[in-house]
């Protein structure tokens, strides 16, 4: 059995835990309440008085919230990481409520690049890109090739077959989205002329390449060979004509109205002249120029072939090609369709006797004149994309252009990583310690 | 726009030229029947030249056994690949001649083998219509050479066009006299050597 000086010694003893817990739980608080004073010193107040805040791009993601609550006169970027347009955007709309910013950049190459899908069959998507760095060019499931595109004024492009997912061109540190057009579905070519090498070379060049071909050959003055069924001619049926000689029969007026209504017309060798169709044609075909057809396997087969020269051309063509100073093929708008002229004549002979790729190059360049001219739908194309081709003329576009880096600049106020453990460790301590007391 | 021009190949071997009045006779019944733009005379290319190229049709024949040279052979291919035609008559009429087999085989080893061409195939529509498909000969209807009378022809194709059309048939006989001639027959034999010209043209 315990004294009463027992009782008394462990009463005191009791009493002097108590006033320690007591104490250690008001400091508690006072820290718990010091560090929430500190956390919204930190958010609110302390950029009340305006100084200039110095952040880097990779890291406006996590900045972007303090930097809109942010009472900052001025705000500068360190440009590491090219700014995703959101990041851009919200730097523009902080610009526009009258913070001042500015940015710099040590490392990031200019870079644009654009994608076109040329109307052919299979759509082709050419890339070009300038930057005054190497650029690597991806799509969604590898490196797709790397250009270098060294003066920047001329680019580089490069041609894609089929690109899967999204494509991207990188140069540096600067990285861009390409917006690839869709692709789109392409009318059959009407093929007219007389029945000749031409005409067989051209629809065998065409259809070898994807396109589906109708033909209309005059084969005697009673006598057509014709393949596909030749109906109305209008941009419905057709996407594009292609006149070989003067042989137009009676279609000519119908020709002059499927090009106005935005149809493609391919005129070629001395098809200008014919009397239906000389109201639209860029120029006048001139007489025939033989050419040194010795020469199909040189850099320029094309220039190997007798030629039509173009002559009187209309005020409003585009000259496209010329020989010396023989202009040698243009183009010009008709209503809402093009029309294009070319002078050179047996084309054919160029995949016949030119080097081991000329048959792919006569394809490839018939494939090619023809798609300049086709009617075709408007492909459509990722406009938030496609924007994005010049990252860097984005950035200058919405903030100025860089700037050196204000010497004032402070680090940005975010909250310290530890701030918000200690409070938590803070609260729980101070409440265990009660719960302790009142435990005995 | 460039002038058809009648070729005849010339080979190393055999008698190439065995029938020397045929292209006269069929570029007067192009210019006869149709609008195509034609050379009044036709060329000898040697099958194994450059020059071959610069006519994507080009005849040959012969009695005599065939062996093309190994340039020959590499040219004949090339020329196929790239959208040549060659038409090939045996002017023997005779399956179990030396020419049909020496050519066949040559043929064979130069662009891949021959076989029966349909009846219903375009080039018995492309200008004149041959509904029983190759229109038989003389020769073949009189029992000369090997007595029978053939069919069908035989062709290699590259994709659906055809790259060498073969017969059997003796045409070279058949259109084998001069164009004034044309006018005691009351049917013209050589129309369908014009279905062969139109069909290289536009096929």
């Amino acid at each position: 059995m315990r004294s009463p000086a027992d009782a008394v010694i462990t009463r005191s003893v009791v009493i002097g835990r108590a006033s320690r817990a007591g104490f250690i739980e008001r400091a508690l608080r006072a820290a718990s309440l010091a560090l929430v004073a500190f956390a919204i010193w930190r958010v609110v107040g302390a950029g009340a008085a305006g100084g200039t805040l110095r952040v880097r791009s990779s890291s406006l993601a996590h900045d972007v919230r303090s930097l809109e609550s942010a009472r900052d006169a001025a705000l500068h970027v360190d440009v590491d990481a090219m700014p995703s347009p959101e990041d851009r955007d919200a730097l523009a709309a902080v610009a526009h409520a009258g913070t001042r910013v500015t940015w710099s950049a040590a490392t990031i190459p200019p870079l644009a690049a654009v994608a076109v899908r040329s109307r052919e069959p299979g759509g082709p998507v050419r890339i070009s890109v300038a930057s005054t760095e190497k650029v690597a060019v991806s799509d969604g499931l590898a490196a797709l090739d790397s250009v270098t595109a060294a003066g920047a004024a001329q680019g580089a492009s490069l041609s894609v077959g089929a690109p899967s997912g999204a494509v991207a061109a990188g140069s540096g540190a600067a990285r861009t989205p390409i917006g690839i057009p869709a692709g789109v579905a392409l009318h059959p070519v009407l093929l007219i002329g007389h029945a000749g090498w031409e005409a067989k070379f051209a629809a065998a060049a065409l259809e070898e390449q994807g396109w589906n071909v109708d033909e209309r050959v005059f084969v005697a003055p009673t006598a057509d060979v014709t393949q596909g069924a030749i109906g109305v001619i209008d941009t419905a049926h057709f996407s594009a004509i292609v006149a070989l000689d003067t042989t137009l029969g009676a279609v000519g007026p119908s020709i002059v109205r499927f090009v106005r209504e935005g149809g493609g017309l391919l005129l070629l060798a001395d098809a200008a002249n014919a009397p239906s169709i000389r109201a639209i044609a860029p120029a006048r075909a001139g007489t025939k120029k033989t050419a040194a057809l010795h020469a199909f396997d040189s850099a320029d087969p094309v220039n190997a072939m007798p030629v039509y020269p173009l002559e009187s051309p209309r005020g409003d063509i585009v000259r496209l090609t010329t020989r010396g100073a023989t202009l040698t093929s243009a183009a010009r708008r008709e209503g809402a369709g093009r029309v294009l002229q070319i002078g050179f004549d047996e084309t054919w002979r160029w995949r016949m006797q030119g080097g081991t790729d000329a048959a792919a190059a006569h394809r490839a360049w018939w494939s090619r004149m023809v798609g300049s001219i086709a009617a075709t739908p408007i492909p459509a194309v990722d406009e938030a994309q496609s924007a994005e081709g010049a990252p860097l003329a984005r950035l200058i576009g919405a903030l100025g252009p860089a700037t050196t880096v204000e010497p004032s600049a402070s680090e940005p106020r975010r909250l310290p990583a530890w701030l918000f453990p200690l409070l938590i460790i803070c609260l729980l301590a101070e409440w265990g310690s009660r719960r302790w007391r009142g435990a005995q | 726009m460039s002038d058809f021009i009648f070729c005849t190949a010339q080979y190393d071997s055999g008698d190439w030229d065995s029938a020397p009045l045929v292209p006269a006779n069929l570029i007067d019944s192009i210019a006869r029947y149709t609008s195509i733009s034609v050379a009044p005379t036709g060329v000898t290319v040697p099958l194994g030249s450059t020059e071959l190229f610069k006519y994507p049709l080009a005849y040959l024949t012969g009695h005599l056994p065939v062996r093309f040279s190994e340039l020959e052979r590499r040219n004949l291919r090339e020329y196929c690949d790239r959208g040549g035609m060659l038409f090939v008559d045996d002017h023997n009429h005779d399956i179990d001649g030396v020419f049909h087999k020496s050519a066949v085989e040559e043929l064979t080893r130069a662009v891949g083998p021959l076989k029966e061409l349909p009846n219903t195939h375009a080039i018995y529509s492309s200008f004149f219509k041959f509904e029983d498909g190759p229109p038989a000969t003389t020769h073949e209807l009189n029992g000369w050479g090997d007595n029978l009378v053939h069919k069908h022809l035989l062709a290699a194709m590259r994709g659906d066009r055809i790259a060498v059309l073969y017969s059997s048939k003796d045409y070279s006989s058949e259109w084998g006299y001069h164009p004034d001639n044309k006018r005691f027959l009351s049917v013209d034999n050589t129309k369908f050597g014009v279905n062969i010209v139109v069909y290289a043209l536009t096929g």
